[in-house]
């Protein structure tokens, strides 16, 4: 069991971590040395090149990928010293991921693809409709709940993945390129969106590497080379 | 949303893959109920001869033969008896320690005679005693009311063209037909059958008896202590019990099953196998959607259980087709191994043990697999989204 | 800015609570189906193999008379030759069951060793080993059961 007193009371502290991977005798550093801190119901965009580990430091700070040092502290849980199924119960609890190119199951339907992250977590089926359905509204695709993935459009099937992120009211949302494919119009949809949610309470933490995109974050964080600039 | 809509879900969208994986198994588990259905209707035969004449008891003479042998080589046996009963003697089956276990007691004497230019095997009985122990004889006709009327085989009745009411001249003396027995598929089609005094005259044997038939009182006394003493009391008879001669049937049965057995586990192993190979390619195509499911938040053992719920489905599907198939293959194929067999019904009790053997084949077959999905490392899996 | 500890609470009670969810199953499912295969194979195998290993066997039923002393020699003497696996005396005492392998052996052959010998030995029946101890064991039950 993992906690640890969170003196600043920040919700999530990155501290001194670094990733590493080895290819052959070569060790490539994804992450070289990062530091920052994220508050509750902030909208930070982390910007950068491709291959500057902006990526990497999101699955990081999602549980996914085990940082090769340091810390990362989410509502003062040190999330790497968990054990692995505590570390699924927290990204069940506290994240939801919007992935680049939506990421949807293409054999269930858009409302079961809602559902999915509900399926373990004992709500029932009535409330999980409830649930699925007000989410669905929010995303303005109320009207297409029975479609497949593969029938709608690439903006559709981003809400989509975005309804999906939040339906469990997590209160953390990590958004990889979340306008990445979309053109500017439907990009600039999906962007109100988000800062709609944030306004609502949600803590946002985006990766992407438009400038247009990061307007709309209280904060950017500029990677390059495994490095936070600023 | 629940983990089996999931499961069931994938399943439905990949329709290919579960009919193989289904035929697979069906395959293997028909195979089974096949080779263990035709057992169960062969032995149900043999137990319906059993219920026929169960209690019933023959005593033949003895032909004794001596082994004869050259330094350990046998060489053959040496005919130096065979003699029949004295019907004098038969009053002696009644002086046995166990007489009061002893119902009817039927002689017969056998033979063969000239009738109308073909050789025929005629057979005296007394018909008092022997048509109440033939309680599976359906005669066309009446039965015999005196020594000079005959029962004719239904094969023997149509290679000698013979017909109720007809006469047919034996020996010295003119019978009347008076019953046709309709076709047992045993013995007895073949056979003229006569009173049993009338068949020794024709024969020449009188006072000779060639077997008698003895049935015991009740169906659960010791036939084979009865046999025993008999054996004893007719040193010069071989007495068998008709339970023993049909049981030495069900050695037959009893290898049949035991290699069917073998065939099973082979066809069982095949099927596991191909589980196994199909559950590992799906898991290797579901990296992504595995990573998906890591990602958003599903334990280890819930991707297991996902998997191990589409096995559950695969092995019932499985295991009914199975049991299905195989039921119909044995009804079809049962006329082929059994003449004249009946096929022993649907035993549900088989298929609830062929579908939960099923189930059991397909979630260990797909253990592995599930195991190795959902080890997966979620970063690892993420990297091929 | 920061955050009220509390505001997350539950979140974090659940993450940390060690609520076992969804592995049961795996361990379950493998056992029951490890306990049906293991079941069904304890039942079928050995009474196949040992049907398989016993088939070749039967049993001759013979009745001794003639000097007691001299029968147990020629019977010592019996149970010494190949193919002859066990030669023992039924409940009544004057009957001889000479259990053979078929496949070396036959009644002819053990009637005509008795007949070497000079013992008075009457085949009385010839009955697969297997079918006897069934039958003994049937008619045993039936016997208690009346």
């Amino acid at each position: 069991m993992q906690t640890k007193e969170n003196t600043g009371r920040h919700l999530i502290e990155i501290r001194d971590i670094g990733k590493d991977y080895q290819t052959g005798a070569n060790t490539v550093s994804a992450i070289r040395h990062m530091n920052f801190q994220v508050d509750d119901g902030e909208f930070i965009s982390i910007m950068g090149q491709s291959g500057s580990g902006k990526s990497t430091l999101l699955a990081v700070l999602g549980g996914l990928n085990h940082p090769s040092r340091g810390q990362v502290l989410v509502d003062s849980l040190d999330v790497y010293g968990l054990t692995s199924e505590q570390r699924a119960d927290f990204r069940s609890e506290y994240i939801g991921i919007i992935f680049q190119s939506f990421q949807l199951i293409p054999y269930l339907t858009v409302l079961e693809n809602i559902k999915l992250p509900m399926a373990i977590t004992g709500i029932t089926a009535k409330k999980q409709d409830e649930m699925a359905r007000s989410v669905l509204e929010k995303v303005g695709l109320g009207a297409k709940a029975e479609r497949l993935p593969d029938q709608l459009s690439g903006g559709e099937q981003e809400r989509v993945a975005i309804a999906r992120a939040i339906v469990n009211r997590p209160p953390i949302l990590l958004a990889d390129e979340p306008t990445g494919s979309l053109d500017s119009e439907t990009a600039e949809g999906v962007m109100a969106l988000l800062r709609q949610l944030n306004k609502e309470g949600l803590t946002i933490i985006m990766v992407t590497h438009n400038p247009d995109a990061c307007h709309h974050a209280d904060r950017t964080i500029l990677v390059r080379d495994g490095l936070c600039l600023s | 949303m629940k983990l089996y809509n999931i499961s069931c879900n994938n399943l439905r969208r990949r329709k290919g893959k579960v009919i193989f994986l289904v035929l697979g198994l069906g395959l293997g588990i028909a195979t089974i109920v096949t080779l263990l259905s035709i057992t169960e209707s062969m032995t149900r035969d043999i137990e319906d001869r059993l219920d026929r004449f169960g209690a019933n008891i023959v005593m033949v003479p003895k032909s004794e033969n001596l082994a004869l042998s050259y330094g350990g080589i046998t060489v053959g046996g040496v005919n130096y008896a065979a003699q029949e009963f004295a019907e004098k003697d038969l009053a002696g089956i009644r002086e046995i320690e166990n007489r009061e276990n002893l119902g009817t007691v039927a002689p017969k004497v056998l033979g063969a005679a000239q009738v109308m230019g073909r050789q025929v095997l005629l057979m005296g009985v007394d018909f008092a005693v022997e048509l109440p122990l033939k309680i599976w004889w359906h005669l066309d006709g009446t039965a015999p009311a005196g020594a000079d009327e005959l029962i004719v085989g239904d094969e023997a009745a149509e290679i000698l063209d013979l017909a109720i009411g007809n006469t047919l001249p034996l020996g010295q003396r003119t019978f009347t037909v008076a019953a046709i027995l309709q076709a047992t598929g045993a013995a007895e089609d073949g056979l003229i059958i006569g009173d049993l005094h009338a068949m020794q005259e024709v024969l020449g044997k009188e006072g000779i008896i060639s077997l008698v038939e003895i049935a015991a009182f009740c169906r659960d006394c010791p036939i084979t202590e009865l046999v025993l003493q008999l054996s004893e009391k007719f040193p010069g008879a071989k007495v068998t019990a008709l339970r023993q001669a049909v049981m030495a049937k069900m050695q037959s049965v009893e290898l049949f099953k035991a290699f069917s057995y073998g065939i099973a586990g082979l066809v069982i192993f095949i099927g596991s196998l191909l589980v196994f190979v199909t559950m590992m390619g799906a898991v290797n195509e579901r990296t992504r959607e595995i990573g998906i499911f890591r990602a958003i938040g599903f334990r280890r053992g819930h991707v297991m259980q996902i998997i191990l719920l589409e096995a559950i489905v695969v092995g019932f599907l499985g295991g009914f087709s199975g049991f299905v198939g195989g039921n119909l293959i044995a009804w079809s194929v049962l006329p082929l191994v059994i003449p004249k067999g009946t096929f022993a019904g649907v035993n549900f009790s088989l298929g609830a043990l062929a579908i939960l053997l099923s189930i059991a084949l397909s979630l260990l077959a797909s253990l592995y697999p599930a195991r190795k999905g959902s080890s997966l490392d979620p970063s690892e899996a993420l990297r091929a989204l | 800015m920061s955050y009220d500890l509390e505001k997350y609470r539950e979140k974090r009670e659940r993450v940390l609570g060690v609520k076992k969810r969804g592995l049961g199953f795996a361990y379950v499912a493998g056992l029951v189906s490890l306990a049906i295969l293991l079941g069904l194979g304890l039942v079928v195998i050995p009474r196949s193999i040992a049907f398989l290993q016993n088939r070749q066997l039967e049993d001759a039923i013979y009745k001794l008379s003639g000097e007691r002393a001299k029968a147990e020699l020629v019977l010592a003497e019996l149970k010494r030759q190949d193919g002859v696996r066990e030669v023992t005396r039924d409940p009544h005492g004057s009957r001889v069951v000479v259990t053979f392998n078929k496949e070396k052996l036959d009644t002819a052959r053990i009637s005509a060793f008795f007949l070497q010998k000079g013992a008075q030995a009457v085949l009385l029946n010839e009955i697969g080993h297997h079918q006897r101890l069934h039958t003994m064991k049937k008619e045993a039950a039936q016997e208690i059961g009346q």
